[in-house]
Protein backbone atom coordinates (compact mmCIF):
# COMPACT_ATOMS: atom_id res chain seq x y z
CA UNK A 1 0.00 0.00 0.00
CA UNK A 2 2.77 2.49 1.45
CA UNK A 3 4.80 1.44 -2.29
CA UNK A 4 1.79 2.44 -3.93
CA UNK A 5 1.57 5.87 -2.39
CA UNK A 6 4.77 6.13 -3.50
CA UNK A 7 4.70 5.48 -6.89
CA UNK A 8 1.60 7.22 -6.90
CA UNK A 9 3.53 10.46 -5.56
CA UNK A 10 6.06 9.38 -8.10
CA UNK A 11 4.01 9.71 -11.19
CA UNK A 12 2.15 12.59 -10.09
CA UNK A 13 5.67 14.38 -10.17
CA UNK A 14 6.60 12.78 -13.24
CA UNK A 15 3.47 14.20 -15.23
CA UNK A 16 3.87 17.34 -13.80
CA UNK A 17 7.71 17.52 -14.52
CA UNK A 18 6.33 16.36 -18.17
CA UNK A 19 3.66 19.15 -18.69
CA UNK A 20 6.12 21.40 -18.26
CA UNK A 21 7.05 21.21 -21.53
CA UNK A 22 3.92 22.03 -23.14
CA UNK A 23 3.23 25.75 -23.45
CA UNK A 24 1.38 27.07 -19.92
CA UNK A 25 -2.25 27.64 -21.09
CA UNK A 26 -2.32 24.52 -22.84
CA UNK A 27 -0.52 22.64 -19.44
CA UNK A 28 -3.49 24.31 -17.55
CA UNK A 29 -5.99 23.01 -19.40
CA UNK A 30 -4.25 19.13 -19.85
CA UNK A 31 -4.21 18.46 -16.63
CA UNK A 32 -7.31 20.38 -15.35
CA UNK A 33 -8.63 17.40 -18.22
CA UNK A 34 -6.83 14.94 -16.50
CA UNK A 35 -7.61 15.27 -12.90
CA UNK A 36 -11.46 16.10 -14.30
CA UNK A 37 -11.20 12.31 -15.74
CA UNK A 38 -9.63 10.96 -12.41
CA UNK A 39 -6.89 9.99 -14.50
CA UNK A 40 -3.27 9.67 -13.05
CA UNK A 41 -0.18 7.12 -12.66
CA UNK A 42 0.89 6.30 -15.95
CA UNK A 43 -2.26 6.46 -18.17
CA UNK A 44 -1.63 10.79 -17.11
CA UNK A 45 1.85 10.04 -17.91
CA UNK A 46 1.04 8.44 -21.27
CA UNK A 47 -1.22 11.20 -22.06
CA UNK A 48 0.64 13.84 -21.53
CA UNK A 49 3.71 12.57 -23.18
CA UNK A 50 1.65 11.82 -26.20
CA UNK A 51 0.55 15.43 -26.47
CA UNK A 52 4.61 16.77 -25.95
CA UNK A 53 5.58 14.09 -28.64
CA UNK A 54 3.28 15.33 -31.14
CA UNK A 55 3.88 19.07 -30.56
CA UNK A 56 7.71 18.73 -30.91
CA UNK A 57 6.98 16.64 -34.08
CA UNK A 58 4.87 19.35 -35.56
CA UNK A 59 7.35 21.62 -35.40
CA UNK A 60 9.56 19.36 -37.60
CA UNK A 61 7.44 19.78 -40.32
CA UNK A 62 8.54 21.52 -43.27
CA UNK A 63 12.10 22.22 -44.29
CA UNK A 64 13.10 25.23 -42.73
CA UNK A 65 13.78 23.48 -38.99
CA UNK A 66 15.62 21.25 -41.20
CA UNK A 67 17.63 23.65 -43.44
CA UNK A 68 18.77 25.95 -40.01
CA UNK A 69 20.23 22.74 -38.53
CA UNK A 70 21.82 21.61 -41.08
CA UNK A 71 23.35 24.59 -42.34
CA UNK A 72 24.03 26.38 -39.43
CA UNK A 73 23.85 24.07 -36.08
CA UNK A 74 25.63 21.42 -37.74
CA UNK A 75 28.54 23.11 -39.29
CA UNK A 76 29.03 25.71 -36.45
CA UNK A 77 29.03 22.59 -34.20
CA UNK A 78 31.40 21.03 -35.90
CA UNK A 79 33.93 23.70 -36.21
CA UNK A 80 33.70 24.52 -32.31
CA UNK A 81 34.41 21.26 -31.30
CA UNK A 82 37.58 20.92 -33.81
CA UNK A 83 38.53 24.62 -32.54
CA UNK A 84 38.15 23.30 -28.95
CA UNK A 85 40.26 20.17 -29.44
CA UNK A 86 42.83 22.10 -31.19
CA UNK A 87 42.99 24.87 -28.16
CA UNK A 88 43.10 21.84 -26.02
CA UNK A 89 46.20 20.32 -27.41
CA UNK A 90 47.74 23.64 -28.06
CA UNK A 91 47.39 24.47 -24.24
CA UNK A 92 48.12 21.10 -22.93
CA UNK A 93 51.63 21.03 -24.01
CA UNK A 94 52.33 24.03 -21.40
CA UNK A 95 50.17 22.50 -19.14
CA UNK A 96 52.17 19.30 -19.07
CA UNK A 97 55.75 21.48 -19.10
CA UNK A 98 54.62 23.22 -15.24
CA UNK A 99 52.70 21.05 -13.72
CA UNK A 100 54.18 17.51 -14.71
CA UNK A 101 57.63 18.88 -14.61
CA UNK A 102 57.60 20.89 -11.89
CA UNK A 103 60.30 21.83 -9.62
CA UNK A 104 59.67 25.05 -6.72
CA UNK A 105 63.28 25.77 -7.72
CA UNK A 106 62.16 26.85 -10.45
CA UNK A 107 60.18 30.10 -9.40
CA UNK A 108 63.71 31.32 -8.79
CA UNK A 109 64.69 31.23 -12.33
CA UNK A 110 63.88 34.90 -14.26
CA UNK A 111 64.27 32.38 -17.30
CA UNK A 112 60.26 31.09 -16.25
CA UNK A 113 58.53 34.38 -15.41
CA UNK A 114 59.52 35.78 -18.23
CA UNK A 115 58.14 32.38 -20.67
CA UNK A 116 55.22 32.33 -18.31
CA UNK A 117 54.47 35.92 -19.10
CA UNK A 118 54.97 35.21 -22.41
CA UNK A 119 52.56 31.87 -22.92
CA UNK A 120 49.73 32.90 -20.12
CA UNK A 121 48.39 35.53 -22.17
CA UNK A 122 47.80 34.23 -25.14
CA UNK A 123 46.62 30.83 -23.65
CA UNK A 124 44.21 32.95 -21.62
CA UNK A 125 43.19 34.56 -25.20
CA UNK A 126 42.69 31.60 -26.49
CA UNK A 127 40.36 30.22 -23.55
CA UNK A 128 38.11 33.21 -23.96
CA UNK A 129 37.87 33.06 -27.62
CA UNK A 130 36.47 29.72 -28.00
CA UNK A 131 34.07 30.60 -24.85
CA UNK A 132 33.23 33.86 -26.47
CA UNK A 133 32.70 31.90 -29.97
CA UNK A 134 30.65 28.80 -27.94
CA UNK A 135 28.29 31.08 -26.46
CA UNK A 136 28.04 33.49 -29.93
CA UNK A 137 27.29 30.37 -31.84
CA UNK A 138 24.78 29.50 -29.05
CA UNK A 139 23.27 32.86 -29.91
CA UNK A 140 22.64 32.40 -33.42
CA UNK A 141 21.21 28.73 -33.16
CA UNK A 142 19.17 30.20 -30.22
CA UNK A 143 17.55 32.65 -32.38
CA UNK A 144 17.80 31.18 -35.49
CA UNK A 145 15.53 27.78 -34.35
CA UNK A 146 13.99 29.14 -31.29
CA UNK A 147 10.99 27.00 -31.96
CA UNK A 148 13.13 23.52 -32.17
CA UNK A 149 15.97 24.78 -29.95
CA UNK A 150 14.86 21.22 -27.53
CA UNK A 151 15.86 19.31 -31.47
CA UNK A 152 18.42 21.91 -32.84
CA UNK A 153 20.28 22.00 -28.90
CA UNK A 154 20.23 18.25 -29.51
CA UNK A 155 22.10 18.31 -32.49
CA UNK A 156 24.63 20.77 -31.88
CA UNK A 157 25.68 18.64 -28.66
CA UNK A 158 25.58 15.10 -30.00
CA UNK A 159 27.43 16.64 -33.50
CA UNK A 160 29.70 18.34 -30.67
CA UNK A 161 30.67 14.74 -28.90
CA UNK A 162 30.59 13.01 -32.16
CA UNK A 163 33.76 14.88 -33.62
CA UNK A 164 35.20 15.05 -30.65
CA UNK A 165 35.02 11.22 -29.99
CA UNK A 166 35.23 9.80 -33.93
CA UNK A 167 36.76 12.97 -35.14
CA UNK A 168 36.03 14.02 -38.91
CA UNK A 169 36.89 12.93 -42.20
CA UNK A 170 40.18 13.91 -44.03
CA UNK A 171 38.59 15.52 -46.93
CA UNK A 172 38.35 18.38 -44.18
CA UNK A 173 42.10 19.01 -44.38
CA UNK A 174 41.70 20.38 -47.46
CA UNK A 175 39.50 23.17 -46.43
CA UNK A 176 40.50 23.46 -43.11
CA UNK A 177 43.75 23.44 -40.90
CA UNK A 178 42.90 20.71 -38.64
CA UNK A 179 46.24 20.01 -37.63
CA UNK A 180 46.53 19.54 -33.70
CA UNK A 181 49.78 19.76 -31.48
CA UNK A 182 49.68 15.87 -30.97
CA UNK A 183 50.40 15.25 -34.35
CA UNK A 184 53.88 16.79 -34.25
CA UNK A 185 56.04 13.83 -33.07
CA UNK A 186 57.85 16.18 -30.93
CA UNK A 187 54.91 16.19 -28.22
CA UNK A 188 54.67 12.58 -27.95
CA UNK A 189 55.81 12.76 -24.62
CA UNK A 190 52.59 14.72 -23.67
CA UNK A 191 50.17 13.27 -25.31
CA UNK A 192 51.18 9.37 -24.64
CA UNK A 193 49.34 10.61 -21.26
CA UNK A 194 45.82 9.29 -21.13
CA UNK A 195 44.62 12.64 -19.60
CA UNK A 196 45.95 15.04 -21.88
CA UNK A 197 45.16 13.08 -25.17
CA UNK A 198 41.40 12.02 -24.12
CA UNK A 199 40.45 13.92 -20.68
CA UNK A 200 41.44 17.51 -21.41
CA UNK A 201 40.00 17.76 -24.37
CA UNK A 202 36.58 16.53 -23.28
CA UNK A 203 36.81 18.40 -19.84
CA UNK A 204 37.97 21.89 -21.90
CA UNK A 205 35.06 21.22 -24.62
CA UNK A 206 32.20 20.67 -21.57
CA UNK A 207 33.65 23.92 -20.08
CA UNK A 208 34.40 26.34 -22.71
CA UNK A 209 32.07 25.06 -25.52
CA UNK A 210 28.93 23.24 -24.02
CA UNK A 211 28.18 25.09 -21.07
CA UNK A 212 28.50 28.70 -22.99
CA UNK A 213 26.74 27.71 -25.98
CA UNK A 214 23.83 26.42 -24.05
CA UNK A 215 23.51 29.65 -22.36
CA UNK A 216 23.87 31.71 -25.42
CA UNK A 217 20.99 29.69 -26.75
CA UNK A 218 19.13 30.08 -24.19
CA UNK A 219 19.81 34.06 -24.23
CA UNK A 220 19.21 33.89 -28.07
CA UNK A 221 15.45 32.76 -27.89
CA UNK A 222 14.85 35.88 -25.75
CA UNK A 223 16.51 38.35 -28.91
CA UNK A 224 12.77 39.23 -29.59
CA UNK A 225 13.09 41.30 -26.30
CA UNK A 226 15.79 43.92 -27.92
CA UNK A 227 14.33 46.94 -29.79
CA UNK A 228 14.56 45.74 -33.15
CA UNK A 229 17.72 48.22 -33.95
CA UNK A 230 19.28 46.34 -31.21
CA UNK A 231 18.66 42.81 -32.60
CA UNK A 232 20.25 44.06 -35.97
CA UNK A 233 23.27 45.52 -34.27
CA UNK A 234 23.27 42.19 -32.21
CA UNK A 235 22.87 40.22 -35.04
CA UNK A 236 25.91 41.69 -37.05
CA UNK A 237 28.30 41.45 -34.54
CA UNK A 238 27.53 37.41 -33.60
CA UNK A 239 27.91 36.80 -37.38
CA UNK A 240 30.88 38.58 -37.40
CA UNK A 241 32.75 37.30 -34.67
CA UNK A 242 31.45 33.60 -36.03
CA UNK A 243 32.78 34.40 -38.98
CA UNK A 244 36.35 34.35 -37.19
CA UNK A 245 35.65 31.30 -36.07
CA UNK A 246 34.97 30.07 -39.90
CA UNK A 247 38.13 32.20 -40.74
CA UNK A 248 40.71 31.64 -38.35
CA UNK A 249 40.48 27.79 -39.63
CA UNK A 250 41.13 28.11 -43.38
CA UNK A 251 44.03 27.55 -44.63
CA UNK A 252 44.79 30.39 -46.47
CA UNK A 253 44.15 32.50 -43.78
CA UNK A 254 46.54 30.38 -41.22
CA UNK A 255 49.15 30.39 -44.15
CA UNK A 256 49.17 33.96 -43.65
CA UNK A 257 48.79 34.22 -39.59
CA UNK A 258 51.76 31.91 -39.32
CA UNK A 259 53.92 33.31 -42.63
CA UNK A 260 53.89 29.91 -44.61
CA UNK A 261 55.56 29.87 -48.12
CA UNK A 262 54.85 31.24 -50.60
CA UNK A 263 52.68 34.05 -49.25
CA UNK A 264 54.74 34.99 -46.93
CA UNK A 265 53.19 38.67 -47.53
CA UNK A 266 51.23 40.40 -45.87
CA UNK A 267 51.59 38.48 -42.39
CA UNK A 268 47.88 39.18 -41.02
CA UNK A 269 47.26 39.00 -37.04
CA UNK A 270 45.06 36.04 -35.09
CA UNK A 271 41.45 36.81 -35.40
CA UNK A 272 41.05 35.49 -32.07
CA UNK A 273 40.63 39.15 -30.34
CA UNK A 274 37.18 39.30 -32.74
CA UNK A 275 35.71 36.29 -31.29
CA UNK A 276 34.59 38.84 -27.83
CA UNK A 277 32.44 40.77 -30.54
CA UNK A 278 29.28 38.86 -30.35
CA UNK A 279 29.56 38.62 -26.07
CA UNK A 280 30.80 42.40 -25.93
CA UNK A 281 27.72 43.65 -28.24
CA UNK A 282 25.38 41.64 -26.02
CA UNK A 283 26.63 43.01 -22.60
CA UNK A 284 26.58 46.60 -24.44
CA UNK A 285 22.76 46.68 -25.30
CA UNK A 286 21.64 44.49 -22.86
CA UNK A 287 20.43 47.54 -21.20
CA UNK A 288 18.23 48.48 -23.64
CA UNK A 289 15.82 45.54 -23.16
CA UNK A 290 15.83 46.10 -19.08
CA UNK A 291 14.85 50.20 -19.81
CA UNK A 292 12.16 49.23 -22.32
CA UNK A 293 10.51 46.45 -20.08
CA UNK A 294 8.70 49.59 -17.61
CA UNK A 295 7.68 51.33 -20.88
CA UNK A 296 6.13 48.16 -22.46
CA UNK A 297 4.10 47.22 -19.45
CA UNK A 298 3.04 51.34 -19.49
CA UNK A 299 1.45 50.96 -23.03
CA UNK B 1 -13.11 17.18 -46.32
CA UNK B 2 -12.97 16.63 -42.85
CA UNK B 3 -10.80 13.96 -41.59
CA UNK B 4 -13.14 11.04 -39.58
CA UNK B 5 -11.57 12.39 -36.23
CA UNK B 6 -12.16 16.33 -37.46
CA UNK B 7 -15.93 15.26 -37.73
CA UNK B 8 -16.26 13.56 -34.65
CA UNK B 9 -14.78 16.43 -32.94
CA UNK B 10 -16.62 19.49 -34.76
CA UNK B 11 -19.72 17.29 -33.81
CA UNK B 12 -19.24 16.96 -30.31
CA UNK B 13 -18.38 19.90 -29.74
CA UNK B 14 -21.83 21.15 -31.50
CA UNK B 15 -23.35 18.21 -29.37
CA UNK B 16 -22.32 20.08 -26.13
CA UNK B 17 -22.82 23.33 -27.25
CA UNK B 18 -21.58 25.68 -24.60
CA UNK B 19 -20.33 23.34 -22.19
CA UNK B 20 -18.12 22.23 -25.00
CA UNK B 21 -14.41 22.24 -23.57
CA UNK B 22 -11.62 19.32 -23.55
CA UNK B 23 -12.22 16.74 -21.56
CA UNK B 24 -16.02 16.61 -22.35
CA UNK B 25 -15.54 16.62 -25.55
CA UNK B 26 -12.88 13.43 -25.50
CA UNK B 27 -16.05 11.64 -23.07
CA UNK B 28 -18.15 12.43 -25.78
CA UNK B 29 -16.10 10.68 -28.36
CA UNK B 30 -14.98 8.07 -26.24
CA UNK B 31 -19.04 7.46 -25.67
CA UNK B 32 -20.25 7.80 -29.31
CA UNK B 33 -17.33 4.83 -30.53
CA UNK B 34 -16.64 2.82 -27.29
CA UNK B 35 -12.56 3.63 -28.29
CA UNK B 36 -10.30 5.61 -26.31
CA UNK B 37 -9.92 8.95 -27.23
CA UNK B 38 -5.89 10.39 -26.72
CA UNK B 39 -5.65 13.90 -25.07
CA UNK B 40 -2.49 13.95 -27.93
CA UNK B 41 -4.68 13.30 -30.55
CA UNK B 42 -7.69 15.83 -29.52
CA UNK B 43 -5.29 18.94 -29.10
CA UNK B 44 -3.61 18.75 -31.97
CA UNK B 45 -6.82 18.22 -34.26
CA UNK B 46 -8.49 21.07 -31.90
CA UNK B 47 -5.45 23.24 -33.39
CA UNK B 48 -5.79 22.18 -36.61
CA UNK B 49 -9.63 22.85 -36.85
CA UNK B 50 -8.47 26.76 -35.41
CA UNK B 51 -6.32 26.67 -38.03
CA UNK B 52 -8.81 26.07 -40.68
CA UNK B 53 -10.89 28.23 -38.99
CA UNK B 54 -13.49 25.71 -38.46
CA UNK B 55 -13.91 26.02 -34.41
CA UNK B 56 -12.90 28.58 -32.23
CA UNK B 57 -11.09 28.22 -28.70
CA UNK B 58 -10.28 30.04 -26.09
CA UNK B 59 -9.77 29.70 -21.99
CA UNK B 60 -12.39 29.13 -20.01
CA UNK B 61 -12.42 29.38 -16.04
CA UNK B 62 -10.96 27.15 -13.09
CA UNK B 63 -12.71 24.70 -11.41
CA UNK B 64 -12.15 22.74 -8.14
CA UNK B 65 -13.03 19.96 -9.34
CA UNK B 66 -10.62 20.56 -12.07
CA UNK B 67 -7.91 21.37 -9.16
CA UNK B 68 -7.83 25.20 -9.90
CA UNK B 69 -7.00 24.98 -13.78
CA UNK B 70 -8.62 26.69 -16.70
CA UNK B 71 -10.59 24.75 -19.34
CA UNK B 72 -9.82 25.42 -23.01
CA UNK B 73 -13.23 26.33 -24.33
CA UNK B 74 -14.83 25.37 -27.75
CA UNK B 75 -17.03 26.77 -29.93
CA UNK B 76 -17.92 25.49 -33.53
CA UNK B 77 -17.92 28.26 -36.29
CA UNK B 78 -20.40 28.43 -38.74
CA UNK B 79 -17.55 27.19 -41.31
CA UNK B 80 -17.49 24.52 -39.06
CA UNK B 81 -20.94 23.68 -39.48
CA UNK B 82 -20.91 23.75 -43.36
CA UNK B 83 -17.50 21.49 -43.57
CA UNK B 84 -19.61 19.02 -41.11
CA UNK B 85 -22.50 18.95 -42.86
CA UNK B 86 -20.84 18.29 -46.04
CA UNK B 87 -18.81 15.47 -44.90
CA UNK B 88 -22.23 13.32 -43.06
CA UNK B 89 -23.98 13.87 -46.06
CA UNK B 90 -20.79 12.29 -48.33
CA UNK B 91 -21.00 9.64 -45.98
CA UNK B 92 -24.79 9.52 -46.16
CA UNK B 93 -24.37 9.52 -49.92
CA UNK B 94 -21.55 6.51 -50.18
CA UNK B 95 -24.05 4.58 -47.70
CA UNK B 96 -26.75 4.34 -49.44
CA UNK B 97 -28.15 1.08 -50.46
CA UNK B 98 -25.12 -0.74 -48.19
CA UNK B 99 -26.56 -1.93 -45.26
CA UNK B 100 -23.60 -3.22 -42.41
CA UNK B 101 -26.45 -4.51 -40.27
CA UNK B 102 -26.70 -7.78 -42.42
CA UNK B 103 -23.15 -8.29 -42.93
Amino acid sequence: MIRMTLLDSLLRRIVDAASLLLDSAERDAVCGDLAESGESGPRALREVLSLVVRRRAACLRGWRPWLTVAGVTVPLSVLLSLQSRRTADGTAIYLWLYVNNWDWTIIHNSGFWQELAQCAPGVLLSYLSLACWSWTTGLLVGFFARRILWFSGAAFFVVALAVSVFGVPLIFDHILVLQRARDFHNNAAVFIEAFYREVFPQCLQLILVVLPAWRGMLQGCQIDRFPRFAQVLLLIAATAAVGTLVSTNLLWWQMRVWDIWPLRQPRLPSLMPLAIAGPAAYLLLAPLVRRARPCASQS
Amino acid sequence: MLGEFEYLLITAATRLGEEAYGAAIRREIEDATGHRCSIGALYTTLDRLQTKGLVKTWMGEATAQRGGRAKRMVQVTGKGVQAATSFYRAVTRVSRDVSWDTQ
